[in-house]
């Protein structure tokens, strides 16, 4: 019973952190060039898994 | 939690995709690493605003929902309020602005850069050393900008290579009436329960104790010290039976043990497994069923938060499978969702059989599925079971209604009348279920 619950909670977890949002793809200095290119800024999202 | 409660949540997608390119760099992975090393992160959750020349404007490090307050920081940045980069133009304008000095410093401790924070703050103390020049809001608390630094100095130092306490020790006794000062004995105390020496950190525990008697923190870092000195135990059990006649109704499992390790060092294992053995932790993992149980329960009623809700009903099922309150509860969500193949799978007949000697059990079944107007067979099956082991009003009122469902008025008829004679001066209750039956036999010998 343990294991599963163990299983449940890892599972609503991942779940949860993987929809979502469409992160650029490619270096930090291409996406500057994006911003420019686009007006815009870049917000660097620093993220560390578990 | 920024990730699934900002990033990922629809309704901040128009603000971030209109003002930014969303770029994401991940520790442990190769280019995530380059640009953490990049621009010297130290923590996460950091979110840095880069201008499209690469110049830093903001930044904003940690999160704490709501996620509506993180939008707030965020929308300042886009309007240029208090940036970095509007801070540092201000300074090198007028480098005796004391407001704005305080406020880099600020974005720069943040930022876990304790050098340019100290010199920052240190100007603040410079500038205004009597603390007339300002106020901060300080979780709700007014400070002035010298107090603020200083108390921001002490925590750099107490942080620092040298793990320095004097500071903090000098800004209690200059501050004796100040609005956070039981945060810097908070920072003092998680500095003495693994450092100094054992009659310093006595010293020390006995004043902070004495000023915040009733702070299961304070308590609890003195409990600490004593654990780790394996000194002085008696007084530690005594703080740590404190904690726990303050915490009864809601006891932290890591207090616990830390009462738990106190008799163990005194070698008294029958206290020790009274204060955290296997009576404590059961109790935990059943509040939590209930508690799983009340969050999904709130937003199933609020048609929100769907999925969580589901999530946290399995579980409590998990945590709860013998509560026959947990059980129908969630059944009861799982119809409201739409869902009675779930109900059933988890207050069906596959539940039932187990309860066949259970009077109580028997008839909430049956009358659940009577109201859902399902299962009708299995419910028929338990209120007869339900009257046969302890007949009561209630329990023939069941089966009677679980008949008419069945649309077998005879015995429905039958047995709302065992209910009504056996009810006694609360027959009244009951009549009105004869009449419901011969109405709707009535209506169905029209058709």
């Amino acid at each position: 019973m343990k294991k599963k619950l163990a299983f449940s909670l890892l599972f609503i977890i991942l779940a949860s952190s993987a929809a979502g949002q469409n992160w650029f793809k490619g270096t930090v200095d291409k996406a500057l060039d994006q911003a420019k290119n686009e007006g815009k800024m870049v917000l660097v999202d620093f993220f560390s898994p578990g | 939690m920024l990730v699934q409660q900002f990033y990922n949540n629809p309704k901040f997608h128009d603000f971030l995709h209109s003002n930014f390119i969303l770029y994401q760099a991940t520790r442990g992975v190769d280019e995530g690493d380059k640009v953490y090393e990049r621009f010297g992160i130290r923590a996460t959750p950091t979110v840095l605003v880069l201008g499209s020349d690469g110049s830093e404007i903001d930044w904003h490090v940690g999160y704490g929902p709501p996620p509506e307050k993180f939008l707030e920081r965020l929308e300042k940045t886009v309007k240029g309020i208090d940036t970095f980069k509007l801070l540092s133009e201000k300074y090198a304008q007028g480098p005796k602005n004391v407001e704005v000095i305080f406020k880099l410093a600020e974005k720069y401790d943040d930022r876990y850069d304790e050098e340019k924070a100290t010199s920052l703050y240190n100007e603040v103390l410079a500038l205004d050393p009597d603390g007339k020049k300002g106020t901060t809001d300080y979780r709700d608390k007014e400070v002035t900008y010298t107090e603020y630094a200083e108390f921001s100095l002490a925590r750099l130092s107490l942080y620092s290579r040298k793990r320095d306490a004097e500071p903090f020790k000098a800004f209690i006794r200059k501050y004796p009436e100040s609005q956070i000062l039981e945060e810097a004995y908070m920072y003092l105390g998680s500095y003495y329960r693994y450092a100094g020496s054992k009659e310093e950190a006595t010293q020390f525990f006995e004043e902070y104790t004495s000023k915040y008697p009733e702070n299961p923190r304070a308590l609890n870092y003195y409990v600490l010290r004593i654990i780790r000195d394996k000194d002085n135990l008696d007084r530690g059990i005594e703080l740590a039976e404190k904690i726990k006649d303050i915490m009864r109704y809601n006891p932290s499992p890591s207090y616990m043990k830390n009462l738990a390790e106190l008799y163990t060092l005194k070698e008294d294992t029958d206290k020790a497994k009274e204060a955290y053995g296997k009576d404590f932790m059961e109790g935990q993992v059943s509040s939590l069923g209930y508690d799983l149980r009340d969050y999904a329960e709130f937003w199933v009623k609020q048609k929100s938060n769907l999925e969580s809700a589901e999530a946290m009903m399995e579980l409590a099922v998990q945590l709860k499978p013998d509560s026959l309150y947990v059980i129908r509860s969630i059944a009861d969500m799982y119809i409201q969702l739409e869902k009675p193949e779930k109900a059933l799978k988890i207050f069906g007949p596959e539940y039932i059989k187990n309860q066949m000697d259970d009077s109580n059990t028997l008839y909430s079944y049956a009358r659940f599925w009577a109201d859902q107007e399902k299962n009708l067979n299995s419910a028929l099956e338990a209120a007869k079971k339900s009257v046969e082991l302890a007949p009561a009003p209630f329990k023939w009122d069941a089966l009677s209604l679980v008949n008419l469902k069945l649309k077998r008025y005879d015995e429905a008829l039958e047995a709302a009348k065992k209910a009504v004679e056996t009810a006694g001066d609360q027959a009244a209750r009951y009549e009105k279920r004869i009449k419901e039956i011969e109405e709707a036999r009535a209506k169905d010998k029209k058709k």
